[in-house]
């Protein structure tokens, strides 16, 4: 797994709308990162376990399981629990921040994407879960 | 407006009549007023005409036995003077009916004592005692009719004890002629008065009628216009509300597809720079900076619809205010030269540290600068930074945002700091912006306990001064506690005394204060969030006053479960280590295993509530240290508050040492 993230970082995008999922994803394919893209939070959930992402950006109202769920169940199987979440909304209230934390994300960040400061808050993560 | 007119005019009525009948009920003050009780007017003429009748009647009776000249006087002075002094009797009487009933008791006894004296000559005796019948029966009833005839013959007895019980059936024709005479006037002055009286009886009944038909059409206005008030009032919240909703929901609509053309701009930007094709990346460019433009506007409304919420946060971090100066500085500096203009800075050297919120600050000065550059062409914007010391008011930052642009009149001026008001359509149109950012930053630092002022002449540009506290006390908490009390959807956050909420950063190293005096009752709301239960921001801030270290233990004393589960993750956040509760009952067991350092209490839940839990838990003396947070639900009751509040002055530890020891 290590070596593996040594070579190529591979990001699950979890997002609903498909212009946003398709830019997100191609932005960060662009910036070097193998890039696994789910629909909604169950397919998220599942994608996680079976692609074992290194990080995992997770928006928030998402259908089917909202971005709260599938962050609590992944924080809570096994397989996924370690990998670190951003959870990212277009909600911009102080309390959606909070409320995502609580479910179990380690960053949050807002939509519209700015693609620096959510970069830089990738790499810290990945730093910190590096072994 | 028209049920308070109408209710005037029917108190007026209702005045008017009771002063009219008054004496039924202000006997007592008859003396004073001209008004006596209506026997006493109802039976004055009834006594001048009958007494004057029968001093005729006894008269011509007396003339015909050559009575005694001291008798003859008896009987004028009776006729003549009696009437009048006993309606004077009665009217300065403190009691006027009082003194009208024994003025008729001696109407009896003189009656008794005439028929006596005239050997009950049945003309005069028949006269007298008839009409005597007539006039208390007539006001009083048999119950006055009764004592009346007692009076008459206590008067016959005494008469007849003195000249002796003689009947004398036969009189002279002429006294019989008058009798008969009196009796029909008497009848007739007697039927015309009490037509009269029954007349003015009708009438005021009908007056009452009237008048309490006006009372009720004034209540049924009343309560109208009561009704429609809380109507309106109901209006008013659910379109606040709905309205709160609105933007924040339309915020996050607009948000996601501008999140597309932001980033599809850009990273075209990027493919197309590789590709150098110069024009369509500056295409590009204007794309993405436009949707960054319009994210700005949405960013300023739904703050704007924050802060009119009472929802608005403000920091209160130390920062460097001249390192912020220079990041607006260097931000601004490609707006301001957009017209050839020069940006100068000058910061004094002791503006050093503020405590206070250094992203308002921010905004405020990007705003003034970016206004100072739109309005100005080829001149210069001046940024200054000082800091000042008002006698008594302590340190303040001033900065000043100057520029020498065209400059505003008076009347521009005064609009300036309003909502959606630029100072004309076609400026807007011509320099872009909602015109929100002036109205948010004086928002902004007026949430921060200071102010914004502008001076400004036509043609000689503009000079914007920001005034903030450097180390701000209660001025910006009494601001935001006034701004919330606008919103009937949610009270006041944090209420003197209950300021413990925000502390001054303790300097580093500093013994974690035990809660007893770091932390009177606060009081938390979660009316402050729209459909989120409760602000943690807020709640982890709170936190970290109780226990400034951390790892103390916490009783969470909650009802809804999911609300528990939220509480009780960010306490475990902070390093709490938690109980629960889901009754006022439960909490009380618990606290009697274990004394918690702090409790987190909703007030509305079964069993027993939170305020009857605060008043049986702050009855136990060795609990009484232990400081309660409050969580309220935005349906609460003002009553309940209040109730809360007293406990929380009478019992907290933070009440007066009397009763803390």
């Amino acid at each position: 797994m290590s070596g593996e993230r040594a070579t190529v970082t591979k990001i699950l995008l979890v997002e609903d709308n498909e212009l946003n999922r398709d830019m997100l994803s191609r932005r960060l394919q662009r910036r070097g990162y193998a890039v696994v893209s789910a629909v909604d939070g169950e397919q998220g959930v599942s994608l996680a376990e079976r692609e074992a992402p290194d990080l995992i950006l997770l928006d928030m109202s998402l259908p089917v399981l909202d971005g709260w769920q599938a962050a609590t169940r992944l924080k809570s199987l096994p397989a996924t629990r370690l990998i670190p979440v951003i959870a990212l909304t277009a909600h911009a209230m102080a309390s959606d921040r909070e409320q995502a934390l609580a479910a179990g994300c380690d960053d949050f960040d807002t939509k519209p994407v700015e693609l620096p400061r959510l970069l830089g808050k990738i790499e810290a993560l990945l730093e910190r879960h590096v072994p | 407006m028209v049920a308070r007119g109408e209710m005037t005019q029917s108190l007026e009525r209702a005045a008017t009549i009771t002063l009219s009948d008054g004496v039924n009920t202000a006997t007592g003050r008859a003396a004073a007023s001209p008004s006596v009780h209506p026997l006493v007017a109802l039976d004055y003429p009834i006594r001048i005409a009958g007494h004057a009748i029968f001093m005729v009647c006894i008269g011509s009776l007396l003339l015909a036995r050559s009575a005694p000249m001291a008798v003859a006087v008896v009987a004028l002075l009776q006729g003549l003077a009696w009437p009048h002094a006993a309606f004077l009797l009665a009217r300065h009487s403190r009691n006027s009916k009082r003194t009208e009933l024994i003025n008729l008791g001696f109407d009896g006894f003189l009656a008794g004592a005439w028929s006596a004296y005239a050997h009950f000559n049945p003309w005069t005796s028949t006269l007298y005692f008839s009409a005597l019948l007539l006039a208390f029966l007539s006001v009083g009833g048999v119950r006055l009719a009764l004592p009346a005839i007692a009076a008459t013959g206590v008067g016959a007895l005494a008469v007849g004890s003195v000249v002796g019980f003689d009947f004398e059936a036969a009189g002279p024709p002429i006294t019989a002629a008058l009798c008969i005479t009196g009796i029909v006037i008497y009848a007739i002055v007697f039927g015309i008065k009490s037509h009269s009286q029954a007349k003015g009886l009708v009438a005021n009944r009908r007056l009452s009628q009237e008048q309490s038909r006006h009372i009720q059409e004034a209540n049924r206005l009343l309560a109208l216009a009561r009704d429609e008030s809380t109507a309106a009032q109901a209006r008013a919240e659910e379109a606040n509300q709905a309205k709160s909703l609105f933007l924040a929901n339309m915020s996050h609509e607009l948000r996601t597809p501008l999140n597309a053309i932001i980033g599809y701009a850009e990273m075209l930007q990027e493919e197309v720079s590789e590709l150098d094709a110069a024009q369509i990346e500056r295409d590009l460019l204007k794309i993405s900076g436009a949707g960054k433009h319009l994210l700005g506007l949405i960013n300023e409304v739904l703050d704007l619809s924050k802060i009119e919420a009472g929802k608005m946060d403000v920091a209160r971090e130390p920062f460097d205010l001249a390192q912020v100066v220079r990041e607006v500085a260097s931000t601004a500096e490609r707006v301001v030269a957009q017209h050839g203009n020069a940006l100068l800075i000058r910061v004094a050297d002791d503006v050093g540290t503020v405590i206070g919120d250094a992203t308002k600050v921010r905004q405020i000065l990007l705003n003034l600068l970016s206004n100072a550059g739109k309005f100005t062409k080829q001149g210069t914007v001046t940024l200054e930074a000082d800091r000042r010391e008002y006698e008594g008011r302590g340190a303040w930052v001033v900065l000043r945002v100057r520029d020498t642009g065209a400059g505003m009149a008076p009347e521009q001026q005064a609009r300036l700091f309003q909502a959606f008001t630029q100072v004309d359509a076609g400026l807007a149109r011509k320099h872009g912006g909602t015109g929100l950012g002036l109205a948010l930053s004086r928002r902004f630092a007026r949430l921060m306990g200071g102010d914004i002022d502008v001076e400004s002449e036509p043609g000689s540009g503009t000079t914007f001064t920001v005034k903030i506290p450097a180390q701000p006390s209660d001025v910006a908490l009494s601001y935001a506690v006034h701004d919330a009390a606008r919103d009937t959807r949610s009270f006041p956050i944090f209420r003197p005394p209950y300021t413990a909420e925000m502390p001054l950063p303790e300097p580093a190293g500093a013994e974690p204060a035990p809660p007893a005096d770091a932390a009177p009752g606060g009081i938390l709301s979660t009316a402050e969030f729209l459909g989120k239960p409760v602000d943690r921001e807020r709640l982890t801030r709170l936190l970290r006053t109780f226990r400034p270290g951390g790892a103390g233990h916490a009783l969470v004393v909650e009802d809804d479960a999911a609300m528990r589960d939220i509480l009780c993750r960010v306490l475990e956040r902070e390093g709490w280590r938690v109980d629960e509760a889901a009754s006022g009952r439960a909490a009380l067991a618990c606290i009697r295993a274990r004394v918690p350092d702090l409790v987190l209490l909703d007030l509305m839940m079964p069993e027993m509530d939170g305020v009857d839990f605060l008043a049986s838990f702050r009855l136990v003396q060795a609990w009484q240290a232990v400081p309660v947070v409050v969580i309220t639900a935005k349906t609460l009751a003002e009553a309940n508050l209040i109730s809360v509040e007293r406990y929380a002055a009478e019992l907290s530890p933070a009440a007066p040492p009397a009763v803390r020891a």
